[in-house]
């Protein structure tokens, strides 16, 4: 019962919060990925867009793992979750529920941005990905470099096609 | 029951080994199946159907856009279209190639498929790009026909896959589940193979067991079969009797010492009927009560205590033996000892044997020492007691000598033959010294058996039979001499006899001043030597015979030294020391006086006419151990033989003739000198007869051979002491005769007035000698008749037999001698007293002597000392007579 009580006291905090939220830039191209929900900064209605320039403007992070669906030992380029939830200022109970182009939707503990090197894929050994490759944007977990995480239920959490991130 | 257990074993073992086996192809095929099942498991892993059931979904949405397009055509719904084309175009390859639609692809016709469709991708786009551009947006069914047409086939992967969604979901369960199959597999493996290997191990281990099992019982046999054997070979009866008291055991060897029970016993049989059978077949001295026999057996054998022993009738003697055993029962051992009874009498009666010898006998260990003495061996060595010797060494019983003696050739001989023989000094225990005759064996002890004999009483055997070698041939050669001199001496006696009888008479009868007188004195001195001389010749021939009379040896001594006083040398100074008492020897006074006559030359002519002493001493003494005999002298002396000593100082000698007796008192007549001595070479000889070592002419050689044979005839003995330049000293021993002291007396008070009356018939085949005897006689008053021949006496006798008081012989006649005449004689006049002249007494045999019953006399005649004998015979012949009437 109290933690039901916190937990709506903290919701309350957030809502003042997101009315005094920084303003983000608008994107100029065609945005890629849409944050949306509890977060503090947006620059447009329903969220805040990036599109690619935005994206390849944040701090740059690579991660070089196997996955089920690749053929050896692929580096992948983008920007960190966490950077991206900081970017936004997220705030919320700690759920991201990330959905493709082709809506299919998952659910992601955001605790993970910040206990592994989770990445927003940008690009797959240096070329930016087509949707066609399952671009533009891809979940990645360093699957080879923490052996625990290879699990289905990892698996399940890399999701391809990323377009968008609500926070709750 | 080994036969049973192995067949057990070998059944379980193939058992085992069947389980084993199984196990082994159990366990592979589990392995292989389990094996078999992952792999299918994950063959069956469809991982990738939900990327066919996505790829369905954007198939169906793409269709879905181009429906849109077609219904209205504008920016958007294009962008749509194009977006979702390039997603559908992005599903394909996922499903072709991806690892996670592995399995998916194994699925019949979706590598075909979907490998149709990405082929036909790029016409699509080129068929929707056209369309698009050109607005003729009917153009687009024919993309939209051909996407409907892949819809079934891709519909029905899809609904294939489901099936097997909820383990493609769950794979890590499918792992897990997986894992613990095998991780549960290989404990199962891992226990099933421990429980074989311990089974396989409990297996060897009891076979190996078994093995052994079966060795010991094998050898269990062997051993009972051998024991049996064993038991059965030795020669003791061996029973066991079990609690109950029936017999269980009894071997061969009781068999063989009792072969009349031996058909009888078997096992399983009471001991007690056994003995009853025995009993009643008379085996035992049952001593007429053969149930007490019994019971008192069965007692003994129930106490089983103290061995005992079992007189059988047939003589046997058993040696019994029993002991209980732990189980209650009773082993007896019966054995055969009559023989051993038989030794141990046997061996008794030879140490008894051993014991009684006389010579020594002793048994030494290995390392000499003494382990057996018998009683005679100690005797020897001086010890009272034989086990005083025991645990000594032989070594010392024996001088140092003779122990290095011992150490050479003897102890050789004895360890190359194991037997030694020879003579040794024994040394007793008071350190003198003993002769032995030893013999001794080695024996398998290594100890030694001796036998040690003395040889004291044979080496005197053998000193005596020397002694009586060199006597007798002494006495051969004394006899010659004595037998020459003898034969010579009675015809020179016949001859001085006449001499003297006729010179007497002249001397008589001649005129006192005439000058005739003196002649026939003259020839009365010379006879008279010549007399002497024979007698010296018949003393040294042993006229044992010759008349005894009691003679002082005092007065003797001191008449001999008036004699000489006169005829010695006026340097030779003669004392004379006697007791006050007479001392009295039975004798013939003229020996004696010449015994000591001789002495006394000897003596003078030793001292050589220089000034001394001639001591002549007269004592009594006891003879042996007293004045010189000591024991051993005495027995050396007493074969009659002298014996010379040399010693203890320089030049000393000491011999010693004759035997006397320790119980008797002799009378001693000493003659000393201080004269030359006489050394070792001469004292051997000096007995010797015709042996001097005075001038030629001057001595005969027969002294002291006279000297010993007067001394020897009288039982007396003869000592002589002597050293080199210090003179000598001569001791005679003669008997004391005390008894006779009265009648020696008596014989002096006659002296000198003699007298005779009566008839004589005297007989004699010298002429000269009868008629100088016959003309004698008549001078003592006797009237004689002389005969020439012996058968003129005898018819003498025939004619008038009571005529003659009394007959006198000669002996020695040609036609018939004097013990003959006498005894004829006395056919005609049985009382008649005859008197036999003889100069050699020792030619009458002592027989016909002893038988005559005569009187012996000697010649040449003492006239008085004759007048004395037939004045006593006649005088006594007419005692008789006056009785007679």
């Amino acid at each position: 019962m109290f933690r039901m009580i916190a937990r709506a006291l903290a919701l309350l905090v957030l809502g003042v919060g997101t009315a005094a939220a920084a303003e983000l830039a608008a994107p100029a191209g065609r945005p890629l990925l849409t944050v949306s929900g509890e977060i503090g900064v947006t620059n447009g209605e329903g969220g805040a867009r990036f599109d690619r320039a935005m994206l390849e403007a944040m701090p740059q992070a690579t991660v070089q793992t196997e996955t089920p669906w690749t053929e050896g030992k692929v580096s992948f380029t983008g920007v960190l979750l966490a950077d991206v939830l900081d970017a936004v200022k997220a705030g919320g109970t700690g759920t991201l529920a990330a959905i493709a182009l082709n809506d299919y939707k998952v659910e992601l503990p955001a605790s993970d941005a910040r206990a592994h090197r989770v990445l927003v894929a940008m690009a797959m050994n240096g070329k930016p990905m087509s949707v066609r490759e399952k671009g533009p944007l891809w979940i990645i977990y360093p699957l080879s470099d923490e052996s625990a995480l290879q699990t289905q239920e990892t698996y399940s959490k890399m999701i391809w096609q990323l377009a968008r991130i609500e926070v709750r | 029951m080994t036969l049973g257990r192995l067949s057990w074993f070998r059944s379980a073992r193939a058992a085992a080994l069947v389980a084993a086996l199984l196990f082994v192809i159990a366990v592979v095929a589990a392995g292989l199946r389990l094996q078999q099942e992952q792999t299918l498991q994950f063959d069956a892993y469809r991982s990738g159907s939900w990327m066919v059931a996505n790829a369905e979904i954007e198939l169906l949405r793409l269709e879905g856009t181009i429906r849109g397009v077609q219904a209205r055509a504008n920016s958007e719904t294009i962008d749509h279209l194009w977006l979702q084309f390039d997603i559908f175009w992005s599903r394909i390859p996922l499903v072709l190639e991806s690892d996670e639609a592995k399995g998916v692809r194994k699925l019949d016709g979706v590598v075909d498929t979907f490998q149709r469709i990405r082929d036909r991708l790029p016409d699509w786009e080129v068929a929707i790009d056209r369309a698009i551009s050109s607005g003729n947006y009917f153009e687009l069914d024919a993309v939209a026909d051909e996407l409907d047409a892949f819809r079934d086939p891709v519909h029905g992967f899809v609904t294939r896959t489901l099936l097997q969604d909820e383990t493609v979901y769950r794979r890590e369960v499918m792992i897990s589940r997986m894992r613990d199959l095998m991780i549960a597999f290989g404990i199962l493996v891992a226990a099933g193979g421990l429980l074989v290997t311990i089974l396989i191990c409990q297996l060897r281990h009891t076979e190996r067991l078994n093995r052994q099992i079966t060795a010991a019982e094998q050898q269990a046999v062997a051993a009972q079969t051998r024991l049996a054997e064993v038991i059965d070979s030795v020669d003791a009866g061996i029973t066991y009797v079990n609690a109950q008291g029936t017999i269980e055991v009894a071997n061969d060897g009781f068999r063989r010492l009792y072969p009349e029970l031996a058909m009888l016993i078997r096992s399983g049989m009471p001991l007690r009927e056994l003995k009853a059978c025995a009993v009643n077949m008379g085996l035992y001295d049952d001593g007429g009560d053969p149930q007490g026999w019994i019971n008192e057996r069965m007692r003994r054998h129930q106490d089983a205590t103290e061995p005992f022993e079992q007189r059988l009738r047939d003589g046997r003697v058993m040696l019994i033996r029993e002991r209980k055993t732990a189980d209650g029962g009773v082993v007896t051992v019966r054995t055969d000892i009559s023989d051993v009874r038989r030794q141990a009498r046997s061996m008794e009666e030879r140490l008894q044997a051993i014991e009684a010898a006389s010579d020594g006998i002793a048994i030494t260990s290995s390392n000499g020492h003494y382990i057996y003495v018998s009683p005679a061996y100690a005797r020897i060595h001086g010890v009272d007691h034989p086990g005083d010797m025991l645990g000594r060494r032989w070594s010392d019983c024996f001088p140092p000598e003779e122990n290095r003696r011992f150490a050479g050739e003897p102890m050789r001989t004895l360890k190359e033959t194991g037997l030694w023989q020879g003579e040794a000094m024994g040394l007793r225990c008071d350190g003198s010294l003993i002769p032995l005759d030893i013999s001794v064996r080695r024996v398998s002890s290594g100890g030694y058996v001796a036998a040690v004999r003395d040889l004291t009483a044979q080496r005197r055997q053998q000193a005596e039979q020397e002694v009586l070698k060199e006597q007798f041939v002494r006495a051969q050669k004394m006899e010659a001499i004595g037998r020459l001199a003898g034969g010579v001496a009675h015809d020179f006696n016949n001859i001085l006899g006449a001499i003297l009888g006729f010179a007497t008479m002249l001397a008589e009868d001649l005129p006192q001043s005439s000058m005739e007188r003196g002649f026939a004195e003259q020839i009365l001195r010379a006879g008279e030597r010549g007399k002497d001389l024979v007698q010296q010749i018949l003393a040294f021939a042993r006229t044992e015979t010759a008349q005894r009379e009691p003679v002082d040896i005092r007065r003797l001594a001191q008449d001999t030294a008036d004699m000489l006083r006169a005829s010695m040398p006026v340097t030779t100074r003669i004392r004379v020391s006697a007791p006050a008492s007479p001392v009295i020897t039975p004798g013939n006074a003229t020996q004696l006086s010449q015994v000591l006559v001789n002495l006394c030359v000897n003596a003078s002519d030793a001292m050589e006419r220089q000034a001394g002493t001639l001591e002549i001493a007269v004592s009594t003494a006891d003879g042996l151990g007293r004045e010189g005999w000591d024991p051993q002298e005495g027995d050396e002396a007493a074969a009659g033989v002298m014996r010379l000593r040399e010693g203890p100082e320089e030049g000393q000698i000491r011999v010693r003739l004759g035997r006397l007796s320790p119980l008797r008192t002799y009378a001693c007549l000493s003659v000393r000198d201080s004269g030359t001595g006489i050394s070792r070479a001469v004292a051997e000889r000096m007995f010797d007869p015709f042996y001097t070592t005075k001038d030629h002419g001057k001595g005969t050689g027969l002294g002291l051979a006279a000297v010993q044979g007067i001394v020897m005839a009288h039982g007396g003995g003869l000592a002589v002491d002597s050293q080199v330049g210090k003179g000598a000293e001569f001791r005679i021993y003669l008997p004391l005769a005390g008894a006779e002291t009265g009648a020696a007396r008596g014989r002096e008070a006659r002296e000198g007035d003699v007298s005779g009356a009566g008839h004589l018939l005297v007989v004699d085949d010298d002429e000269a000698v009868g008629t100088q005897m016959a003309l004698r006689l008549e001078r003592l008053g006797y009237e004689v008749l002389l005969c020439i021949e012996p058968a003129d006496a005898i018819e003498a006798l025939q004619d008038s037999p009571d005529v003659f008081d009394a007959m006198l012989t000669d002996f020695a006649m040609p036609s018939m001698d004097g013990i003959e005449l006498a005894r004829q004689s006395r056919l005609l006049r049985p009382d008649l007293p005859i008197v036999v002249c003889t100069g050699n007494a020792d030619a009458i045999g002592a027989d016909r002597l002893a038988g005559a019953g005569v009187e012996l006399f000697h010649k040449p005649v003492d006239f008085p000392a004759l007048s004395r004998l037939l004045d006593r015979l006649t005088g006594d012949a007419r005692g008789e007579a006056r009785k007679a009437s």
